[in-house]
Parts: C-alpha cells; structure tokens; sequence
C-alpha cells in the first residue's frame, strides 16, 4: 500500500506502524461515508472516509 | 528522582500507576483516559521518588497536542519507564527505539504478558533485553504479577547502548521482532467475531440500540430500587423520628429549627418542601440523587473496561459530523450524563478550538447530568413516560439543531475520526468497584457542601425577600412568555449553584404539568451549575465562555417559550 495523503497523515498512520508496504485489512466501513476500520497486525484502527481515501493499496 | 511512566495509549499505564504508588486514577479500555498527568510517590529503598502517569502517546514526533505536552514532561524525567502492550510488541517497540535516543536510563514492562499466551504469541524476553540492551519485566498490572520485580530493577535502569539506523527504524524493528516474537497460531476467537459484528452497520446498529437500551433500563432498576428498598426506607424509619426528636428539642430556637430543621409539614418532616439544612439539605444529594448517580458510574465503569465505547464513537461518527464534531466527541456526551464536569474536562480530547466549543456547549445545554435526572425522575415520573419524554425528546432536538447551527457559524475546523479500537476485555470486578467507589467520593465531596450551601442561601433569599423581589421584576418573562409562576425564578437562582436542588425548589410550588415541563427544560438549559461553569473556564476561556453562555441562555429562553406555545395548544 501507498499513503497519497499529507505529511501529517503518513506521521499519524507511521506512528500506528501502518506505513508503504505494509499489509493491511479492511475490516469494514460505516455508511454514508463514515468511517472505515482498518486492521494491521494487532491494531485496529478507526479514520475518517476521506483519510480512508488517501489510501491506496494493491489487493492480494 | 523523577520516574516516569510512559506508553502507547490504553496499554494499562494507569494501572500499572496504581499499583506502584497506592493513588488511584482512572483507567479505561479506551484510549486518552489520561488527560492529565497525575502525580504519585514510592520509596525506593528509603528514597522517595516522585512518579508521573504521563498521558499515551505513539510517537515522540508529535501528531497533536497531548503528544506535545507528553513529549515536553519525558525530557524532565531522571528514568522512564514505558509500558508496553505485549500483544501488539511491533508498534510499541517503535516508542521503544525513539526513547532510546533520548539516551535516560530506561526499564520496559511487558504489560498484558499473560494475554499473548490467549492469542497464541510468544515473546523471548531474554533476547529482547539482549537486542535492546534495557531490562524487561513481564507484568500483568491487573492481578498485581511482576509489579514487584518491577520496582526492584528501577535503580538498576541505565541508558540503552542499541545503535540502529534512525531512518530505517521499521526496519530494524521488524529484525528484533523475528528475532524475539513466534505468533503460534491464530484462529478466528469469540472475541474476534464480536468485533467486527459489534462496528459492522448492519449488525452494529441494532446492537448498539440494544445496549444503550440495557444500559438505560439498568440505571433506572438499579437506582430506583436502592431508593425504594434503600435510601427511602433509611430516610423515613430511620432520620424522620431522629428529626422530629431535635425538632422538639429545637422549638425555642426558632432560627436554628428552621435552618436545620425547616417547616414541618402536618407535623411531620417533608424532604421535599420542609428545606432545612439536615432534611432537604441532606436528602437530595444523598437519598434522591446518590442512588441513580451510583447506577450511572457502575454501568459507565463495565462499558468503558469492555472495550465499547470507541466503537459506539466510530458508529456516531456520521451523525456527529453534522453537527461540526467527530464520534469520539460522544465521550464527553455520555460522561456528562453522569456529572457535567468529567463531561467538560473530557472535551480536552478533541482537538481544534471548533469541536471543544461546541462540545461543551451542546454538553452543558442538553445533557442532563445524573443529579438533574435523578429529581426529574422524582418530579415527573408520577405523569409517567409523558413528562419525561417530553423534557428529554425536546433536549435531544434541541442538542441536534444547535449543533446544526453551531457548525455553520463556529469558525475553523473539524477533523476526521482517528483512533484506535481496543479490543474487547472483560471488565475486572475490582477495577470497576475501584472507580465507581472513586467517583462516588467525588460526587460526595463535591455536591454536598454545595448543596447545603444552595439551601442556605435558598433561605437566606427568601427570608430578605430577594427571591420574591426578582420574581416580581422577572414575572413578565415568566409568566406571559414562559408561562411560569414568578415563584420559580427562585429555582433558577439556586440552579447556578446546583440543578437537583433547583429541581426540589419546583416540587413544593403545585405546578401543571405544561408548567413542569418547561421549567424542568428551561432549568436544564440555562447555565451549567457553577463547578462544571469553572471547568469550562479552564478549557475554553473566558471569551469563548461567554459566548458560549449566551448560547446558553438564548437557547433556553426560545425553547421554553416556544414550548410553552406549543404545550399549551396539545396539552389541555
């Protein structure tokens, strides 16, 4: 995966350790654009649809 | 010597501070419990070395503000202690290599160690404190296991001498975890399938109804049959007779008996109308409210350790997004229904000026703390569900629109929704007794002396005639608009100070049920009570208190007019 998103995103998604190239699951998302839960390793991790967006990953 | 204790969010540091020191604060499994740093004392082999719960943080380059000050108050400390959350090592150990150039003699606690075994991990400790090079001590912070071993190493801390590549830091993080870390084997638990259904919309949504639902009924059981079973039956068996002693003992001290005593109604002490210091003074905080407030905290404590109050924020997120906030402003909220200054202290969560404005002020104006709701319980309850589901269905649009409105004209900005969703544990008995024993001292120590000093000043008033001189400038409003008898002025007065006595100011004055209920909503709306007012002063500062205070009264003023308008066409 690739973070498209600002500096201060990729800071806030590497301190969770969720970084390019790093594996992670879409758990699911809320309707209406809300938000989208994602899982790397242990962590789950809850941000907002538009964040969710800035993320771009290679399906496996 | 100053220790410090620090960590990713929610991996158990305030426990493990309990532990060490004996001062109790606040633990929940959700993340920034910690808001504030508290402080405690150990002695160290006869020392006395000061400990500091220092709020989580995930990284010491600084994503928001708690992280900022969290960084600033590491580099005061003499020796840091992080905690670590054994089952998710590979993040944690990102802190782990940051701390480590600070270059502070340093000791990591394995924290949750007996939980990896649960998911099928194994951690080599040995090679990790080889690695490394910092001692690590398995700890289990809720049954107390390594907290010993733990203060015995803290004077054998020393700086780490690991050399790593600082900008391949995952990297490196990712050899020490193949190196120390066997993930055995993972299948799909109970737990895990829980999870995803709990945040899933489809399943989610109906569990959550389910569960505030339960939560609802819970308090409202739990509270109304301590009072019936308990508090009343102490109240009237048991203080009536001993106040009716000291009324007799007291008949020539007139001014004494009526401060203590109050009027006796047919001879007989009235909790609700009699007033004084001893009968109303000490029944509404502690035979009226004290009941429900101690079925809030306890079904507040198993939510908050089982893991689901993040979830019920990511699954709010949408609807708060409207009114200029995000889900996890649903904290604040649901603390505030409990007491409003826990609710005003828990805005400093959030993050721009924007979303802690509105917060507090959609706080303070349309939830009800547990007080409040516990004498509207007494007051409307014999109407049945009429009342009280006209005062809190109207609280609830009035909390929706403001917030429309709020978002439209607060300038500055509202961020997304970023947090981390703890996994789900079973709330341990001992910890959920601790904090609702905590926060029942609190409420005690706090609302007491300003209930007795509410009904003091309450008699003062009416004895000088203020009450009745306000109420004769102030019964335009109150009567033609609100609808109100100019009496009630005198509950709004004392509703500064607190709201539950201003509520048992409305019992003795015989009201319709129209006049019940916009009283009841304009009395909950106004103002805060004047501790959750300070608080406020605190996190928001005076200008934008203000404002906020014209809100405030604003809102208060249309609602209940148009309340009374509207009332008076349907309800007759």
């Amino acid at each position: 995966m690739t973070i498209n998103g600002g500096a201060g995103l990729v800071k806030k998604l590497d301190a969770l350790g969720i970084r390019t190239g790093k594996e992670i699951i879409k758990v699911n998302s809320q309707w209406m654009k809300g938000p989208v839960i994602i899982r790397s390793g242990n962590t789950e991790l809850a941000i907002g649809y538009g964040m969710a967006n800035k993320i771009m990953v290679e399906i496996k | 010597m100053k220790i410090l204790l620090t960590g990713n969010p929610n991996v158990g540091k305030s426990v493990i501070f309990n532990r060490l020191t004996g001062v109790d604060v606040i633990s929940s499994n959700y993340p920034g419990t910690t808001i504030d740093f508290t402080k405690g004392f150990v002695s160290l082999a006869g020392e006395r070395a000061e400990i500091i719960d220092v709020p989580g943080i995930y990284t010491l380059d600084p994503t928001c503000k708690a992280e900022e000050v969290a960084t600033e108050m590491l580099k005061e400390g003499d020796i840091i202690i992080q905690i670590i959350d054994s089952t998710n090592l590979e993040r944690n150990l990102n802190l782990t290599l940051q701390l480590i150039q600070m270059k502070k003699p340093m000791l990591i606690a394995l924290n949750l160690f007996d939980e990896t075994e649960h998911i099928g991990i194994s951690i080599d400790v040995k090679k990790l404190e080889q690695i490394i090079g910092i001692s690590c001590i398995p700890t289990c912070a809720l049954t107390g296991e390594g907290i010993k071993e733990l203060v015995e190493k803290i004077k054998e801390a020393h700086p780490s001498d690991f050399v790593f590549n600082k900008e391949e830091r995952w990297n490196e993080i990712g050899k020490i975890i193949e190196q120390v870390q066997d993930v055995i084997h993972k299948h799909h638990t109970f737990s895990e399938k829980l999870r995803d259904a709990s945040v899933k919309p489809i399943t989610g949504i109906p569990i959550l109804i389910l569960v505030l639902l339960s939560v609802f009924m819970a308090i409202r059981f739990l509270g109304e049959n301590l009072i019936n079973y308990v508090f009343h039956p102490l109240f009237e068996n048991v203080w009536s007779p001993l106040m009716l002693k000291l009324s007799a003992l007291l008949s020539n001290h007139v001014v004494l008996h009526d401060l203590l005593i109050g009027r006796l109604v047919n001879g007989a002490v009235d909790y609700g109308k009699s007033f004084g210091l001893l009968t109303t003074g000490l029944f509404v905080p502690i035979g009226a409210v004290l009941p429900y407030v101690f079925a809030f905290y306890a079904v507040l404590a198993f939510l908050e350790d089982s893991g689901y109050l993040p979830r019920v924020a990511v699954m709010v997120d949408t609807i708060m997004h409207k009114l200029g906030l995000h889900g996890l402003a649903i904290i604040p909220m649901l603390l505030g229904f409990g007491c409003n200054v826990p609710g005003a202290m828990a805005t400093r969560i959030l993050e721009t000026r924007k979303e802690k404005f509105i917060a507090a002020t959609l706080m303070s104006i349309a939830v009800p703390c547990m007080a409040l709701q516990a004498m509207l319980f007494g007051l409307l309850g014999p109407y049945g569900i009429k009342g009280l589901g006209m005062v809190f269905g109207t609280l609830l649009v009035v909390w929706f629109i403001l917030g429309l409105i709020l978002r439209k004209i607060i300038r500055g900005t509202s961020p997304e929704i970023f947090i981390e969703i703890p996994p789900y544990r079973i709330p341990y008995l001992s910890g959920v007794a601790k904090k609702v024993w905590m926060r029942l001292k609190w409420f005690i120590k706090e609302a007491l002396p300003f209930v007795l000093v509410g009904v003091l000043i309450a008699n003062l008033l009416y004895t000088f005639g203020v009450i009745q001189f306000i109420g004769k400038i102030a019964a335009p409003v109150f009567n033609h608009f609100l609808g109100l008898p100019q009496e009630a002025v005198g509950a709004l007065i004392i509703g500064f100070l607190r709201k539950d006595l201003a509520v048992g100011m409305l019992i003795p004055l015989n009201m319709t049920l129209k006049q019940l209920i916009v009283s009841s909503v304009v009395l909950s709306m106004y103002f805060p009570c004047v501790a959750t007012f300070a608080v406020l002063l605190k996190e928001l500062g005076l200008i934008d208190l203000l404002k906020s205070t014209v809100i405030m009264l604003l809102s208060a003023l249309i609602t209940g007019g148009l309340l009374n308008l509207i009332l008076s066409v349907t309800l007759t």
